[in-house]
């Protein structure tokens, strides 16, 4: 599976000599670094702020801290002392995306007591968390006013030790996060954006897979309506493949899994199936809750080769895929992007993106 | 369809997009760069120091104005009292030249004793056969025998008629005698025979006597 990250796609040779010259005479462009769970990926604008092209875009297996550093010491233009300052978003398993209405909003200031929230009123765990408050419309973080009691909001976040890992993490390779994200949030707002621009009203099932866990939101005129985790993800379906095949070592069962050759129109149905059925619970829960069908359903966080899982649900559920060209999505951002950079691995490029998104004045300029 | 797209960093606050771009940092566990600081420290330094320059710069100029003007004053007035302090020196000269003529006078009239009443008393008290030749006076600082004197002085000289022993006692009661004149009003010093000689072809005793006067007492 991590091979399959390190293909590599540059538009623009960053140590060419010109642009050595220019990057000395004027150091300008940003830096974003996305730390998923298998590997790293790295882009660079060209400019500090949009418009702006996009000079590369690149992935890194995980655990090359010695090759991925050096990498982003030549690229990095900001330096904070031996660090580059990049945007920053990592992805988690144990992240969380919980809507709560607040009789006592100024409480939530406290990050303990968040924490206290969330352990005794979701079934998250009894680790420490690390959350946002924010609107569930806007995605703006709330000053938790007074004006702020009997009103919803989105609790996002993961457990703490889980983001200490993510900074830390930052600092191995050499980065000084300026911003560092959760990327099911950011991704989600993307997703928003994309939504808009292509005029699709009716609700989407999103499901954020990770190793662990799958979390299940629904996105219902472009706001988030609803969320559950799925206890099921990428290494629930390694060890049903490995006692589908009777393989002895897990390893195996994961190398064949990530394989292009193999075919799983077959079987991918019948490792799904459990998944299947909770996902279905869900749209149907949510469906005569609300009265609404849902007609989309875009899946994020899986490893590019991984698209056989995408194709078995959408097939399954009888769902419109919504996964945006990418292209188009960083051309409404004002970010120029070659079709060569981006091509081959777009499931995995959308979360790196959409750390670029300015999502502030999204509601007033669709 | 491209669209425009507002500045992902607000160039008034510098702050990067807040929606749906919680921020998960720990900044206190994040290592501290110190730039920003550095960064200001070096404005401040870059700003501060021409001004404080500036007005150091300033105050000096302003300084050495005010001391141009006070030289100028000044060195007319050294112009004007120069020609008062010629005046003043040649006045000054002319009146330490008077001033020594007076001292001389002064010191003429502030002998010791008055020879009139001395050479009376002396005469009234001499012993018999005594006969004063010669009487001089030696103002303190004034050279005597050789050597400046410490205090005044008077140099008596004469003859005796008599034996050498007769002279010699007869010195003796000349010194008692002076020890107790009214005119000397008890100034007298140390008494001294100079010298007592037998004088060959007159066959009478020659004598020299010096009188140490004080002083006065209060």
């Amino acid at each position: 599976m991590l091979d399959l990250l390190s293909a590599v796609v540059t538009i623009e040779n960053p140590r060419t000599p010109l642009m050595q010259v220019i990057r000395k005479k004027r150091p300008e462009g940003r830096l974003f670094v996305y730390f998923s769970e298998y590997g790293v990926l790295v882009a660079r604008w060209s400019s500090r702020g949009v418009p702006t092209s996009l000079d590369f875009a690149r992935g890194f297996p995980m655990g090359e801290a010695r090759v991925v550093r050096p990498f982003l010491e030549e690229v990095g233009l900001v330096r904070r002392g031996n660090l580059v300052l990049a945007t920053c978003g990592f992805s988690s398993s144990d992240r969380f995306i919980v809507k709560a209405e607040f009789d006592n909003p100024s409480r939530f200031r406290d990050p303990q007591y968040v924490s206290d929230y969330l352990n005794k009123n979701y079934p998250l765990g009894n680790s420490e968390k690390q959350a946002a408050v924010i609107t569930p419309d806007r995605g703006m973080p709330s000053s938790l006013g007074a004006a702020a009691g009997g009103r919803e909001f989105l609790l996002c976040g993961c457990a703490r030790k889980t983001a200490l890992a993510a900074q830390e993490r930052c600092l191995e390779y050499g980065v000084y996060p300026e911003r560092l994200e959760l990327t099911t949030i950011s991704s989600l707002a993307a997703m928003i954006v994309h939504l808009r621009q292509a005029y699709i009203t009716t609700p989407v099932l999103v499901l954020d897979v990770t190793a662990g866990h799958t979390f299940a939101v629904i996105l219902d005129q472009c706001a988030i309506a609803s969320s559950k985790i799925i206890h099921e993800g990428i290494d629930t379906w390694i060890s049903r493949l490995q006692q589908r095949l009777q393989l002895d070592e897990l390893a195996v069962a994961k190398r064949l899994l990530c394989s292009d050759n193999f075919d799983f129109k077959d079987i991918g149905p019948e490792l799904l199936k459990s998944y299947l059925a909770d996902v279905q619970s869900i749209i149907n829960y949510y469906e005569v809750a609300s009265g609404q069908a849902i007609g989309h359903i875009w899946i994020t966080g899986i490893p590019c080769h991984l698209s056989w899982v995408a194709s078995v649900l959408v097939s399954s559920f009888g769902l419109e895929d919504v996964t945006p060209r990418l292209v188009d999505w960083l051309e409404s951002q004002g970010i120029v992007a070659d079709p060569s950079v981006i091509a081959g691995f777009e499931g995995c490029l959308f979360r790196l993106f959409s750390l670029m998104g300015n999502y502030d004045e999204e509601e007033a300029r669709v | 369809m491209m669209r425009k797209k507002q500045e992902s960093r607000d160039p008034k606050t510098g702050q990067l997009p807040v929606a749906w771009h919680s921020d998960f940092r720990s900044l206190d566990l994040l290592p501290h760069m110190g730039i920003a600081r550095i960064v200001f420290m070096l404005k401040v330094v870059v700003i501060v120091l021409p001004v404080l320059f500036g007005i150091g710069w300033g105050y000096l100029e302003i300084e050495a104005f005010v001391a141009r003007s006070k030289n100028g004053a000044l060195r007319a007035e050294i112009a004007d009292r120069s020609e008062r302090n010629e005046i003043t020196l040649e006045q000054s000269a002319s009146y330490d030249f008077a001033a020594e003529k007076v001292q001389v006078v002064q010191h003429f009239y502030e002998v010791p004793l008055v020879p009139l009443s001395f050479l009376v008393e002396f005469a009234q008290k001499r012993p018999p056969g005594l006969v004063l030749k010669n009487l001089s006076v030696a103002d303190m600082g004034e050279e005597f025998a050789g050597e400046p004197v410490e205090s005044s002085v008077i140099h008596l000289q004469g003859y005796i008629s008599d034996t050498s022993v007769s002279a010699l006692e007869m010195m003796d009661s000349l010194k008692e005698i002076l020890t107790g004149f009214e005119s000397l009003k008890g100034r007298v010093g140390e008494i001294d025979v100079v010298s007592v000689r037998r004088d060959v072809i007159s066959k009478l005793f020659t004598y020299s006597m010096t009188i140490q006067v004080g002083e006065p007492q209060d």
